[in-house]
């Protein structure tokens, strides 16, 4: 299997700069390397502050990178601006947490789901609506929804939205930045589930990044395991979990509660 | 005894008495650690904040919450702001907005010690100091000094802890202390947890939407859907309600790799949706017709072990 | 969005409102009498059959001319509330949403306009450009540009923090459809409120400028210059200042009223 995804020796600090001395940089993400193939879910876990959403965001290029390459199906993504840029969004995309803000409270489902293909021109006007109407339905969803707003549809339901928001434009790889962590146990099993069907029907690769080392071991077919900006292991998940190498890992694993003990 | 609430309702909104919280009824033994664990909309925050008298006006409520022996809701307002932290603390999830940006650590501690002891400026600090040894904050004299923000969530969560248990209260209702903690961080807390309770013997009310936690930790657990109680067990694996098994098997676990997690059909219902017949009824996957008619009791089938359901242990 | 009795400020405000469109409604196509007609045989004459409101100093309907000046207040409060909230909204969600530099640059030149007091400001502008009604148009409209601007901007920084604006960037939404489509829709509910109260404000302007001479000039009614002009009769014919006075009065409180209602209504 080839790789879809490389990052190489990728280094982001955040410093602040104003008009009085700048303060010491904090390096979030500290000379990280690693590969994703095609079609695996690959996981990136750790605790809070150990750099595994910024790497997420780095990769989306919603933050630029400092230093290092990020290089898709071959080609690096590092320099694009503009029409390559958006190209490029096409096929990478993003899911994140907090269900109940990603979606814009003043737009109906409709818009919503339709916004992705108006901004990369895709599907004729006819096309478009059954677009629409196919991808609501892998999530269950008929025909009324397309109407309604998200304040009117519940956690799990507006998360389902997100991910189809997210997949409107058929992207190869997906990045899902605690994408269930801000939901209910019962919901979360849904969206997990709801996640490994898109897998299958659309080919897709994910990035998972979450704190909850179950739920990423559950999920991944490998992980790797982040603290202070580094990667200090990374590992087969069955592998990574009954046969941790580093202390760092098995601290985490231990600290897990309940039957996995 | 600590603890035994009876047939507790908790209502909103004067016209229309939506319920939240449905003829509510446990207790909490003397030492004991008990969870109450269920999904968000259950009523479990509601009805730690029903036990403190801490709900909004717009709720009301009925039952009773006997606490050693007294009625809290027959207690004037001022006898319950002298009962609160003194006999019963809170510990809540984010200990950032818990404690107040503005003041040193140490002396939030020491407040609770002012309002309710007659302890000597001097004798508070060293009791203080004395409470931030036993949460297990190293450089004590240095901490006792710095803002919450200065501190990492662990630490300012040990300083909550430590103002829940400065005077000793014979309850303490900790509602998701550690939500928002690193996983790690979290089995600090929890350990402390337990060597407090230990020592102390005071009850510990630990709320919670983590079932493996609260498995980890508690006692016992009563697991709450929809306003309702619907089972309380002493070990998770004896689980034998629908809605808790449901729920075993919806949370991922090494047990569930390679397969699909149970995912329970529908979703929990809002307020107004509620209808009469047993809550979990319309997701339930043994639902049977009597189900959606009759409200079934909370009836004790074995040793300890409660459950609402028709069909268990039938 | 339930009305109940005890929204007050809606309903009187709403009322009040209503009832001063509706004058101005009928103004365009009915006015008892002339409105610039002197007479002066009928100068100053209490309020009669045929003068409802009495007359003015040169003779002229009152209630006409009160009319025709509810006119004006209207104009110029639309006038002046769309140059300041375009020009304020406009500033504010560049500064709101680039931050950096042009947010410092635009903050700092709102500083110094608000710094400067409104009217000054106003009476300097017309004085440099010269008096009528669209200068006063033009000057109060933009007293209400920082307003606008840091509403506007407050709302852009904290929306644009929030996810659904992270998940259009990755979608590949330019900054404009950002701007346009999802963050301004957000932000709009401050900024009616401020509108309702900068339309108050402008009438109250304008009144003011009218007042020193230097608004709607002669012979041309706006409810300001009657009040300036009445002031020296008013112990013998207190209605002539009155009537002015009261309108002033009821359109800004009822202005003020809806933009209070508004403004606790207020998703967020």
């Amino acid at each position: 299997m080839e790789n879809i995804l490389e990052i190489k020796n990728l280094k982001k600090s955040f410093g602040n700069s104003n008009f009085f001395k700048s303060k010491k940089s904090k390096i979030a993400v500290d000379n990280i390397s690693f590969e994703i193939k095609k079609g695996e879910i690959f996981g990136l876990v750790g605790e809070s502050g150990c750099g595994k959403s910024t790497t997420g965001n780095l990769i989306s290029k919603l933050l630029n990178i400092d230093e290092g390459e990020i290089i898709y199906k071959g080609k690096s993504i590092n320099g694009l601006k503009g029409q390559e840029l958006k190209n490029m969004r096409k096929n990478i995309q993003m899911i994140f947490q907090d269900p109940y803000h990603s979606l814009n409270p003043k737009k109906n489902i409709g818009w919503i789901l339709m916004e992705p293909l108006i901004i990369h021109d895709l599907y004729s006007k006819d096309e478009r609506r059954k677009k629409i109407l196919d991808m609501l339905d892998i999530a269950g969803f008929d025909e009324s929804f397309l109407d309604k707003y998200p304040h009117e549809l519940s956690g799990g339901q507006r998360q389902r939205v997100a991910i189809l928001a997210a997949l409107m434009c058929e992207p190869d790889f997906v990045i899902a930045d605690e994408a269930v962590s801000a939901l209910d146990v019962s919901v979360q099993a849904q969206i997990l589930n709801f996640m490994k069907k898109l897998q299958n029907k659309m080919g897709l690769t994910y990035l998972f990044i979450s704190h909850d080392l179950n739920v990423v071991y559950y999920m991944c077919d490998r992980i790797a395991v982040m603290k202070d900006g580094k990667i200090i292991e990374i590992d087969g998940a069955k592998n990574l979990y009954h046969n941790p190498k580093h202390p760092y890992t098995k601290s985490l694993l231990q600290a897990i509660p309940g039957r996995s003990k | 005894m600590t603890i035994e609430i009876k047939n507790l309702n908790i209502y909103f909104n004067e016209k229309t008495k939506l319920q939240a919280v449905n003829n509510l009824s446990f207790n909490v033994k003397k030492g004991e650690i008990m969870g109450l664990v269920g999904e968000s909309g259950c009523g479990k925050s509601l009805t730690s904040l029903a036990i403190m008298r801490l709900l909004r006006k717009n709720a009301s409520f009925s039952g009773d919450i006997n606490f050693l022996g007294e009625n809290l809701l027959n207690l004037s307002a001022k006898e319950m702001t002298s009962l609160r932290g003194r006999e019963i603390s809170m510990i809540f999830q984010e200990p950032l907005t818990a404690l107040n940006p503005l003041h040193r650590v140490g002396k939030q501690i020491a407040e609770t010690l002012k309002i309710h002891t007659s302890l000597s400026k001097k004798e508070r600090k060293e009791k203080t100091l004395e409470l931030m040894n036993e949460v297990n904050l190293k450089d004590l004299e240095d901490t006792y000094k710095k803002f919450p923000h200065e501190l990492s969530g662990g630490q300012r969560q040990r300083i909550v802890i430590a103002i829940a248990i400065a005077c000793e209260p014979q309850l303490i209702i900790a509602d998701e202390p550690t939500t928002a903690l690193d996983v790690s961080t979290q089995t600090q807390i929890i350990d402390l947890l337990k060597k407090l309770n230990n020592k102390k013997d005071h009850s510990l009310l630990f709320i919670s939407h983590d079932l493996d936690l609260v498995g980890d930790l508690c006692h016992r657990i009563a697991i709450m859907y929809a306003g309702h109680i619907v089972e309380i067990i002493e070990k998770l694996k004896d689980a034998k309600h629908p809605y808790t098994k449901c729920l075993l098997d919806a949370i991922p676990s090494p047990l569930h790799k390679g397969k699909d997690l149970y995912s329970i059909p529908g979703r929990v219902p809002t307020l107004s949706e509620r209808k009469s017949g047993c809550p979990f009824a319309p997701r339930c996957p043994m639902a049977k017709e009597k189900c959606h008619e009759i409200l079934p009791e909370l009836l004790e089938k074995k040793d300890g072990h409660l459950v609402r359901c028709l069909y268990i242990y039938r | 969005m339930n009305i109940k009795v005890k929204d007050h400020n809606l309903i009187i405000g709403g009322v009040i409102l209503m009832f001063l469109l509706f004058i101005m409604g009928v103004s365009f196509f009915y006015l008892p009498h002339s409105v610039t007609e002197i007479n002066t045989k009928l100068k100053l004459s209490p309020p009669n059959f045929s003068y409802l409101l009495g007359t003015d100093n040169f003779g002229r309907d009152i209630l006409s001319r009160l009319m025709k000046g509810s006119q004006t207040a209207f104009l110029v409060g639309i006038i002046s509330v769309g140059i300041g909230s375009s020009m304020g909204v406009l500033l504010g969600a560049i500064s709101g949403y680039f931050g950096g530099k042009i947010d410092e640059f635009i903050m700092r030149i709102t500083d110094a306009m608000m710094a400067f007091p409104g009217i000054l400001f106003a009476l300097m502008f017309i004085s440099v450009f010269g008096v009528g009604i669209e200068n006063t148009m033009i000057a109060i409209g933009i007293m209400s540009i920082p307003t606008f601007a840091r509403i506007t901007r407050s709302g852009f920084l904290r929306e644009k923090e929030l996810e659904y604006i992270k998940a259009a960037r990755v979608r590949g939404a330019s900054n404009f459809r950002i701007i346009y489509h999802h963050i301004l829709p957000n932000v709009l509910s401050p900024i009616i409120v401020a509108a309702t109260m900068s339309f108050s404000n402008a009438i109250l302007a304008e009144a003011a400028l009218s007042y020193l001479g230097l608004g709607v000039q002669a012979p041309n009614p706006s409810w300001g210059r009657m009040l300036s002009e009445s002031q020296m009769y008013f112990m013998i014919a207190p209605w002539y200042t009155l009537a002015p006075g009261i309108m002033i009065s009821l359109t800004v409180l009822s202005l003020n009223m809806l933009g209070d209602f508004l403004r606790e209504h207020q998703k967020r």
